[in-house]
């Protein structure tokens, strides 16, 4: 059985040598400069199927997947259509590939008018309920919603937003939109919406555990810190990306629509309290992953429909930022806890699967090579630390 | 001949813009100007050069103007109708500027309701893009046309004090004047109701004032803008009623402006909201020089950017 010589396990001193059961058939590999770590886990991936055969296949999301050293995909039920009936879950887990769980929605077709059949659809399989990037617009609904799902011990993953002032504006509403003359939309969006859940929340007796994703304002993230400080049940992420890219990146005359992202990126300020939250423990990292079509960013910025894919850049983004700040032992495992071991506390308990890691190359992201169908990078020609060398799902090393 | 220093293929905006080369435009447009009074107005300067217009947006005088200045410079025009083209069946902005540049078109004027739309065409394609308006951005021939007509007036841009009231978070022709007009040294005051003119501006080079009566005895420019109902999200103004009230410029208003002071107007005119009927008519407005100056200045841009070499008209 060939080896892995001379790896770093992390978690564990010392470098050391492992059996490599999956890889049965090829040769020892000198891991001495690479690095070991729990697979790395995305909370907010949209497959882009069914629905959108241009944007992702199960093939290339898995190829992209293991190669951004993936081991677990939380599958958004945004696709089309809607995964919102418990006949459309079934279990996608093959063998190979990374595991995929199904987050299915809170209300039927994402409307947030009314409640899906949400008990139903948990037994069907799915681990998390979520009405992905759509915020509850209805006040009511949303409590509902809450009230309903506490019963059933489900975990729920919102986008916190106001849903009126979601609609406003294509970038962060600042000096920089008032600059470049794109519409903005303000901070206050985020904070408001997390504002609504949490005083919901706090006025349950028993609240449901609840994850807050995409936050992007130091604002909404004191206010999720100070709620678990106080006990209620929450957690929250923002995407990698979001440590290395701000609003500024768009000051200029390029109006590049790989920077159409919603929410928005925020500034400086907000980015810098955001990597401080990461090395604080106080957020995780997901790499929301947002495959879109040629056609759906070959357009005006405020025109091209958001998003961007994250699945083959999120670790090195993260592993930049991190090592900017951190010595590189401590920087990898705020690495490793934000973006594998944090957000796998959402899923059902099961094993790691492993990553192997380069944490000194250096390279720009080119969303040409990447194995996913999509293009529409937003860190494309960013050169950025770390370099994912393997990916194994279901490697056990006990 | 005019020794061109635009450091650029394309008109896109006059933020970044240098001092410089916004006065060889201004002192180009009136070159041009003096075509225009010519019994016979046309010279062979853009001969064999050919002007799209492409407007996915209405427009009276800038489309106009823009085809009289290609026109009387020779070049060949084609206009554009996005009403009737493919566009209307879903047609993307790429694939509508891929067809129109096979063509061979040297240059296209563009008006489109996104915000860096002409920006996105320049990059794609080698020819030179004029910016006739992307969203809430610039309108920089409106701005130059604008400028040249205040120069007309008071000899020099520097130290001018110009007010822009009304609508300036839609407004591009603001943002384009704030830009050029604080570029050859003139100061810029804003002012409007709350939703129209947000705190956020203070990140540009202007003046903020709370109410169009605070810059009426300060300003050399009055230049009014143009409630853009078609622009205005929900609960942005009470009433036309209310806006004219408190932000309209009548006679009462003008007469309480400095004497010389001139009124200005990028049109259509909303008569009686803006600005009263008789002020816009009246002997302190210079808003039909503005649209003189508009041929001349649209003339000298497309000089600018497609006749590098020939020689300029001569007076």
């Amino acid at each position: 059985m060939p080896r892995l010589r001379d790896v770093q396990l992390f978690g564990t001193p010392g470098r050391q040598d492992l059996m490599w059961g999956e890889t049965s058939g090829e040769e020892d590999v000198d891991a001495s400069q690479l690095h070991l770590i729990p697979g790395l886990v995305d909370l907010c991936c949209n497959p882009g199927f069914p629905g959108f055969p241009l944007r992702e296949s199960p093939r290339t999301l898995t190829a992209a997947a293991l190669a951004g050293g993936f081991t677990d995909l939380l599958l958004s039920p945004a696709v089309d259509p809607v995964v919102d009936t418990p006949e459309q879950i079934s279990a996608h887990d093959g063998q190979t590939g990374p595991r995929r769980w199904t987050a299915a929605a809170l209300s039927p077709g994402l409307q947030g008018k009314d409640l899906a059949e949400l008990g139903l659809m948990l037994r069907a399989g799915a681990v998390v309920l979520s009405d992905g990037a759509v915020p509850i617009a209805s006040t009511v609904v949303l409590r509902n919603i809450l009230d309903y799902a506490q019963g059933f011990g489900a975990t729920l993953l919102f986008r916190p937003a106001d849903p009126e002032l979601d609609l406003l504006g294509v970038v962060n509403e600042s000096a920089v939109s008032v600059r470049i003359g794109l519409r903005g939309n303000p901070p206050a969006t985020e904070e408001i919406g997390v504002g609504r859940l949490l005083a919901l929340l706090s006025a349950m007796p028993v609240p449901p555990r609840v994850h807050l994703s995409h936050l992007g304002t130091a604002a909404a993230v004191a206010l999720v810190t100070q709620a678990a400080r106080r006990g209620l049940p929450v957690s929250a992420s923002t995407p990698a990306r979001n440590l290395i890219l701000d609003e500024e990146v768009l000051d200029g005359f390029g109006y590049e629509s790989r920077y159409r992202l919603h929410p928005p990126l925020r500034s400086r300020r907000d980015r810098e309290v955001l990597v401080e939250a990461v090395i604080a423990g106080q957020l995780w990292l997901c790499a929301d992953h947002q495959p879109r079509a040629p056609e759906e960013k070959e357009h005006e910025l405020e025109r091209a429909t958001p998003g961007s894919t994250g699945l083959e850049s999120a670790f090195s983004a993260a592993w930049t930022a991190l090592r900017a700040h951190l010595p590189p032992d401590k920087a990898l495992a705020v690495l490793v806890q934000a973006l594998s071991l944090g957000p796998r506390q959402l899923l059902p308990p099961a094993s790691t699967g492993w990553t192997l890691v380069d944490l000194e190359t250096e390279q720009e992201v080119q969303p040409a090579t990447h194995r996913s169908l999509a293009r529409n990078d937003a860190l494309a020609g960013r050169r950025l630390f770390g370099r994912v060398c393997g990916c194994w799902p279901r490697l056990s090393l006990d | 001949m005019v020794e061109t220093p635009l450091k650029r293929k394309d008109m896109l905006g006059l933020r970044g813009m240098e001092r410089a080369e916004i006065q060889t435009i201004l002192d180009t447009a009136e070159l041009m100007r003096e075509v225009s009074r010519r019994k016979v107005k046309k010279v062979p300067t853009l001969r064999g050069r050919t002007v799209v217009t492409l407007f996915f947006e209405n427009s009276t005088r800038t489309k106009t103007s823009f085809e009289l200045a290609a026109k009387r410079l020779s070049a060949d025009t084609l206009s554009f109708n996005v009403a009737t083209s493919s566009v209307a069946k879903g047609e993307s902005l790429m694939d509508t500027a891929r067809t129109i540049y096979a063509m061979s078109p040297d240059a296209v004027v563009v008006r489109h309701g996104c915000t860096g739309a002409p920006h996105l065409l320049s990059r794609a394609f080698p020819w030179s893009v004029l910016n006739a308006g992307d969203g809430v951005n610039e309108h920089p021939s409106q701005a130059l046309l604008d400028m040249l007509t205040m120069r007309d007036r008071f000899g020099s841009l520097d130290g001018l004090k110009v007010a822009i009231v009304g609508d300036i978070a839609h407004s591009r022709v603001a943002r384009s004047n704030i830009f050029g007009l604080t570029t050859m040294g003139a100061s810029v005051m804003v002012a409007g109701p709350g939703t129209m003119c947000k705190a956020d501006l203070a990140s540009l080079p202007v003046e903020r004032a709370h109410s169009i009566d605070e810059v009426l005895p300060k300003a050399d420019v009055l230049m009014m803008l143009r409630i853009q109902r078609e622009r205005l999200g929900p609960a942005v103004l009470p009433s036309v009623r209310e806006y004219a009230t408190f932000y309209g410029l009548d006679l009462e208003r003008v007469q309480r402006a400095r004497p010389e002071v001139i009124v200005m107007h990028p049109g259509p005119i909303n008569r009686g909201v803006e600005i009263a009927a008789d002020v816009a008519d009246g002997d302190r407005s210079v808003i039909l020089d503005q649209v003189t100056n508009g041929i001349a200045v649209r003339m000298a841009l497309l000089f600018l950017l497609l006749g590098r070499g020939e020689d300029a008209p001569t007076a």
